[in-house]
């Protein structure tokens, strides 16, 4: 993970895993299956910040370490399921993102699902514990 | 030895007048006879329709004699008998009354007893009831104050589903991404505290 820290400062939710591991399918396709070179590769089929993480090692010649390194990472990453009431940005999600890994575990990946009907506030589960912090349920802890 | 025709001739002469003789002997014997026998036949006729007579008489007197002893004997049968229906009668009617009264007696004493122990279930029942009435009182207040606990129990559910609504309509229409940022981090620094995490 030290190695690609740059890397996966932006992977915070699994859909971020998720698009990486399709960067990297293509990459590793693009490199080993067709005659397109390394180069044009990550200039076309990955996003700019993928590419520059990972260039100058691919370049170099470990192109097969390198993403066995990125997916062998990827798979360590620790999923926490959340559930919230808005549709957050990437702003929002890199708070959170920010707090739980402070606050409770590192590498950790968001699977963040949205209910309106929560009306505020989070649910989380992490490693089979449930933990309620919605306004619903606060609302009904407190009319009962 | 032979005999000579002339004496053949009158001894057979002789022979046929003998015979002749005894004929009419027997002739007039036979008549005198019959004429006996007539006489007695109208004796014997005379005789016997006087017995007759005689006999029908007596037998007429005695059949007279034999109905009236009938008829005595039917009306004392009769006299005997309402003697013995009045005697009966007046025995079966003793009878009646006595039986009546005996009736009576156990009937009353029957009522007596029926009245006793009716006054005695009268009282059992009564008290029976009450029982029952009782249980059933404290049994419909216990069945209401479940209705009624689980009636404000629904209401409580249902006033909180409205406001439930209404608070999310609110909130979600007030609060701004910024808002739901600050709340999601506000639970979990106060989950944290609480020790929840």
């Amino acid at each position: 993970m030290k190695d690609y820290s740059e890397l996966f400062e932006s992977i915070l939710t699994t859909q971020d895993a998720i698009s990486l591991e399709s960067e990297l399918d293509q990459l590793e396709r693009a490199i080993y299956k067709t005659e397109i070179g390394a180069q044009k590769a990550l200039d076309t089929l990955v996003s700019k910040k993928t590419a520059d993480a990972i260039k100058d090692r691919l370049l170099s010649g470990e192109a097969k370490k390198v993403l066995a390194e990125i997916r062998s990472n990827l798979s360590k990453l620790k999923k926490i399921e959340i559930t919230i009431a808005f549709e957050p940005s990437q702003d929002s999600i890199a708070k959170i993102h920010e707090w739980l890994t402070q606050n409770i575990t590192k590498d950790i990946l968001l699977d963040i699902s949205i209910d309106k009907s929560i009306i505020g506030g989070i649910i989380l589960v992490n490693k089979g514990k449930y933990v309620d912090l919605s306004l619903k349920t606060k609302l009904h802890e407190y009319f009962s | 030895m032979e005999i000579s025709l002339p004496v053949l001739t009158y001894a057979t002469i002789l022979l046929t007048s003998i015979l002749g003789l005894v004929l009419g002997l027997i002739s007039f014997l036979m008549l005198q006879l019959l004429r006996r026998y007539y006489t007695l036949k109208q004796e014997y006729d005379a005789l016997t329709s006087k017995t007759r007579l005689q006999i029908s008489k007596t037998f007429e007197s005695l059949l007279s004699d034999s109905n009236k002893l009938a008829k005595d004997s039917q009306n004392e049968i009769l006299k005997n008998l309402d003697e013995i229906s009045i005697k009966h009668s007046k025995a079966y009617e003793e009878a009646l009354i006595t039986g009546k009264k005996k009736l009576e007696e156990s009937f009353n004493d029957l009522d007596m007893k029926m009245s006793q122990a009716f006054e005695g279930e009268a009282k059992n029942f009564s008290s029976m009831v009450a029982r029952a009435a009782t249980n059933a009182q404290a049994e419909f207040k216990a069945s209401l104050e479940e209705r009624k606990k689980e009636m404000f129990t629904r209401i409580d559910s249902e006033a909180f589903g409205i406001i439930q609504k209404a608070t999310q309509k609110l909130i979600s229409k007030s609060l701004s991404r910024q808002d739901h940022e600050e709340l999601v981090l506000s639970a979990l620094e106060e989950a944290k505290r609480e020790g929840l995490l």
